[in-house]
């Protein structure tokens, strides 16, 4: 399924930069995506679909300010005059534009980077795929006559990528993500419950023989079961073990944001706290462009700048934000490799990539044996934070704990507090880790990792 | 380059000559117009050309489907061509009866506006300077975070192998911007002012920019409160992030023919409190998802939902309904040609009450008004549970200080069946119009 010549995309990038541009800085970005996604639902197959998006856009730096443009044409005529539409874009916004950016000079790259795997997708037969998403149903729906929804995706998504600039870069990228969902849905009477688990990886389909989605959907379905016919449990600020997925959601939604800096600039509540100490000693927090299947991994960002292993906080002391060029230069470091674009119909804003809390030392078992009462919360279910790290995010099951022993089980409820008070409660930290998919929404959305291990601290639990 | 007809009617011919029985090919072509606010400054300003195809492909009721980015003959041809091979590979729709057939369309009015099509650049940074500029004028201490202005001229046109061939032409401008608010050291969270229409002389930039900004400052210095059972106003926002989901679900024909609706069954039976009255109306002038037809080509109408509380229909879309022997209700909704349709309604309407939001307050002896919900909500058992921003405690009728890290949490089904209060005015949340609702027993809890 070629698309596009991938030759024909690559000489009209190279030649777009022979001529000089008129303006301070230009970058081009192809992007070719290239998706299948088969979807299940109570076993009837309702989408077996193929996709394809390519395009070129070009954002230029004229006298301190962006313009942009994009096209789905992939002639070089046509990237000429996004080209010339992104440079007009630039002059239209500068009459009103307070700041002049300044991007400050760089090294440039010529490189390339495919994303490390076995079992390449695109060879993939679609018919195992539709087999595989059956077999998912025909194993949740043998768990409970309960069951009445049963959703089940499986696909991947194929990104290739060029980046080109006037000052000299030159980088293309394939980086290839495939995942797999179940949602779950239970009914008796008028009570409805639900579970979701999900699989993924940047990877490629070898991570559905690594980590089935069978067994991830017999926990979705296991759960939607269980909590049927359970209540909500008592709401209030309590102690709280935090599984490895909401630990990921606390690192992405509630910490992570504040550490980005452009909202460090809307006063966020990192701003000015660098060096100083806003967590317990026993957590550091990373973004990691670089963590090994990780979703949100890419070696050179969408502005062609290497990603790194960036610490936002080490032993509970605030070291850094993450950046683009414009923050970075901004604020005197060095660029982090944080700036992302979602396809070629967006500018790179900051965005996080694979963001988690380095692990413990302590067994699951120890940090439920040290609460006299409180919840163990299980699977994450979305989230929001604000810039101040006030924080929600929803749980999947709730289960007491009473003097250091697991008791009912409760239904999901949602959690909040301030993301720093919570990390500074924090009082254990345990050794199993797990970095999970996830999907980032900040005016576009994003794919990302987002992990961590099991902690101990205190949250507020929204109940009944 | 040929018409998005002629591209439409081809991509269904190749379809067909590749052995379908059936197929379907939704052509999308845009201009998009933005400007994206960041940092209490311009960020960029961006143009966008964006066109694609989806093509639905059935062989023996097998579906297949297929998607590209581009019009180009050869693309065209392979996206026709994937279809029907995505259909062979799939197992059979007991259900499927057929792709929808030609029928009447209504005329609509106030979807399309010359002005939007024709905006530039200048017009456009012109617009959110003046939502800027409201940010200041409303309160000295609010500012702007990010925000966005998208103006958008799209067509789209539908044609199947029963001979619908449709199209039309539309145009919107939408707009958010976030501020915060920051007063002795302390930041406010995050607060939104949104503003959306069809036509520029509905958009209200300067409205945007006041909300946002009155919003934020109204959650400084918060307090806690504790928990308690109280009651609960919620603005427009928040009505469509915690009650309209649930609705939306349970009216769902395909959620109802899958029992996992709780209104499955239930037409001709009292669902809520008999104050309530909702239609989805695909026709009304102006409204943001108004259109001559659905995503699959068939007519948009009116159709009444709840009606004095009572269950008078649900939404359909062609395979549902035929599934039933009915007729589609015009609600196969399609985000891009990127999506496959799914049942989803158009402008959803709760109509409005009688009481101002400060006659509203005067109702509440303990409680809160909020002005935004972050939180999760199961559409299905209708349970909620999550944090309030920009919301204040209310006290024998009057709004007393914000609140802090207060949560409430409840049962949209058991809330709207007890004493609710509908209040005025109706108001554009994206596609719904809804009034500000007090709900009577709320739990909300808060650490003390």
């Amino acid at each position: 399924m070629d698309m596009f010549s991938l030759d024909e995309i690559l000489s009209i990038i190279d030649s777009v930069f022979e001529k000089p541009i008129k303006s301070d800085f230009t970058e081009v970005r192809f992007h070719g995506r290239r998706e299948l996604s088969v979807l299940v639902r109570n076993g009837e197959v309702e989408r077996i679909g193929h996709g394809f998006i390519a395009g070129f856009c070009a954002r230029s730096l004229v006298n301190g300010s962006w313009g942009f443009s994009s096209t789905t044409k992939l002639s070089l005529d046509d990237v000429k005059s996004i080209i010339d539409a992104s440079i007009n874009s630039a002059r239209a916004s500068r009459k009103y534009m307070g700041r002049r950016i300044s991007l400050g000079d760089r090294k440039s790259f010529r490189d390339t980077y495919v994303t490390p795997m076995k079992k390449d997708p695109v060879n993939i037969d679609v018919n195992d795929i539709v087999r595989e998403a059956l077999n998912v149903h025909e194993h949740v729906r043998s768990i409970s006559p309960l069951i009445t929804l049963d959703t089940i995706s499986i696909g991947f998504v194929d990104d290739y990528l060029a980046y080109a600039s006037s000052d000299g870069s030159f980088i293309i990228q394939r980086i290839v993500r495939c995942s797999g969902t179940c949602s779950v849905a239970a009914r008796e009477a008028g009570n409805i419950a639900s579970g979701f688990e999900s699989v993924g990886a940047q990877s490629g389909f070898e991570i559905f023989d690594e980590t089935p989605l069978l067994n991830a959907a017999e926990t979705a379905a296991k759960r939607a079961v269980r909590l049927v016919n359970a209540s909500l449990p008592k709401g209030g600020y309590s102690t709280v073990v935090l599984d490895r997925d909401i630990v990921g959601l606390l690192a992405h939604e509630a910490v992570g944001h504040t550490a980005e800096a452009d909202l460090v600039y809307s006063g966020s509540y990192l701003a000015g706290k660098i060096g100083v100490e806003i967590a317990s000693p026993l957590i550091t927090l990373v973004d990691d462009g670089r963590f090994e299947k990780g979703f949100g991994t890419m070696m050179y960002d969408d502005e062609g700048t290497p990603t790194q292993r960036t610490v936002i906080i080490e032993r509970g002391i605030c070291k850094s934000y993450m950046h683009s060029r414009e923050t970075a230069y901004e604020m005197g470091f060095e660029p982090t490799g944080n700036a992302r674009a979602w396809t070629f119909e967006y500018d790179p804003i900051i965005r996080m990539r694979n963001t988690y809390i380095e692990v413990g030392d302590h067994s699951l078992e120890e940090l439920i044996e040290g609460v006299e009462h409180g919840y163990l919360l299980i699977g994450g279910r979305g989230g929001q934070a604000d810039s101040t790290g006030e924080f929600m995010f929803g749980v999947q099951e709730t289960i007491e704990i009473k003097n250091g022993k697991l008791g009912d089980h409760y239904r999901g409820v949602t959690i909040s507090g301030n993301a720093f008070d919570v990390l500074k409660a924090v009082d254990a930290v345990g050794k199993d880790f797990a970095l999970r998919r996830g999907m980032c929404g900040k005016e576009q959305p994003n794919y990302v990792g987002m992990g961590g291990p099991s902690i101990r601290t205190k949250v507020i639990v929204g109940g009944r | 380059m040929s018409s998005l007809f002629e591209i439409a009617e081809k991509s269904v011919k190749i379809a067909c000559r590749e052995g379908a029985n059936e197929a379907e090919a939704y052509v999308e072509r845009s201009k998009v117009l933005e400007v994206f606010l960041e940092r209490n400054d311009f960020k960029t300003v961006r143009v966008k050309w964006h066109m694609g195809i989806g093509v639905r492909a059935i062989y023996d009721k097998r579906i297949g489907f297929a998607y590209a980015s581009s019009l180009k003959p050869s693309d065209i041809d392979w996206v026709s061509k994937k279809a029907v091979e995505n259909s062979k590979l799939s197992p059979k729709l007991k259900d499927w009866v057929s792709l929808p057939h030609p029928m009447p369309l209504p005329r609509v009015e106030g979807t399309f506006c010359n002005d939007i099509a024709n905006i530039s650049e200048e017009q456009l940074v012109d617009l959110a300077k003046r939502s800027y500029d409201a940010i200041f004028e409303a309160d000295k201490r609010a500012k702007c975070d990010d925000g966005k202005i998208s103006a958008v001229i799209e067509e789209t046109v539908i044609a199947n192998s029963n001979g619908i061939l449709v199209g039309e032409e539309g145009t919107a401008i939408s707009g958010y911007i976030v501020c915060v608010a920051s007063e002795a050291g302390k930041t406010s969270s995050f607060a939104t002012g949104i503003s959306n229409a069809r036509l520029l002389s509905q958009f209200n930039p300067e409205d945007m920019g006041r909300e946002a900004a009155l919003l934020a400052v109204r959650s400084l210095n918060p307090r806690k409160i504790g928990s308690f059972t109280g009651d609960v106003i919620l603005e427009w926002t928040p009505v469509s992030s915690i009650l309209i989901p649930v609705i939306n679900f349970s009216v769902n024909a395909d959620m109802v023919q899958k029992k996992s609706s709780l209104w499955a069954g239930k037409i001709g039976e009292k669902v809520l409190s008999d104050v309530i009255n909702i239609v989805d109306n695909g026709v009304i002038p102006g409204g943001m998802a108004t259109s001559m037809f659905d995503g699959e080509g068939v007519a948009r109408r009116e159709t009444v939902l709840i009606s004095s509380g009572i269950l008078r229909n649900y939404l359909y879309d062609s395979y549902t309904a035929f599934k039933e022997s009915k007729e589609s209700t015009g609600n196969a909704g399609r985000p891009s040609y990127a999506s496959i349709p799914s049942i989803s309604p158009s402008n959803l309407i709760m109509y409005e009450g009688s009481k101002s939001i400060d006659e509203l307050i005067l109702e509440v002896d303990k409680g809160l008004l909020v002005g935004r919900f972050s939180g999760n909500i199961e559409p299905a058992s209708g349970l909620f549970s999550g944090t309030v921003k920009q919301s204040v405690y209310i006290e024998d009728g009057e709004v007393k200080f914000a609140v802090e890290e207060t949560m409430i949490s409840g049962n949209v089904f058991q809330l709207l069946n007890r004493d609710v209060i509908l209040g005025k005015p109706r108001r554009v949340i994206g596609n719904t119009q809804i009034p500000p609702v007090l709900l009577r027993d709320v739990n909300i809890i808060s650490k003390t």
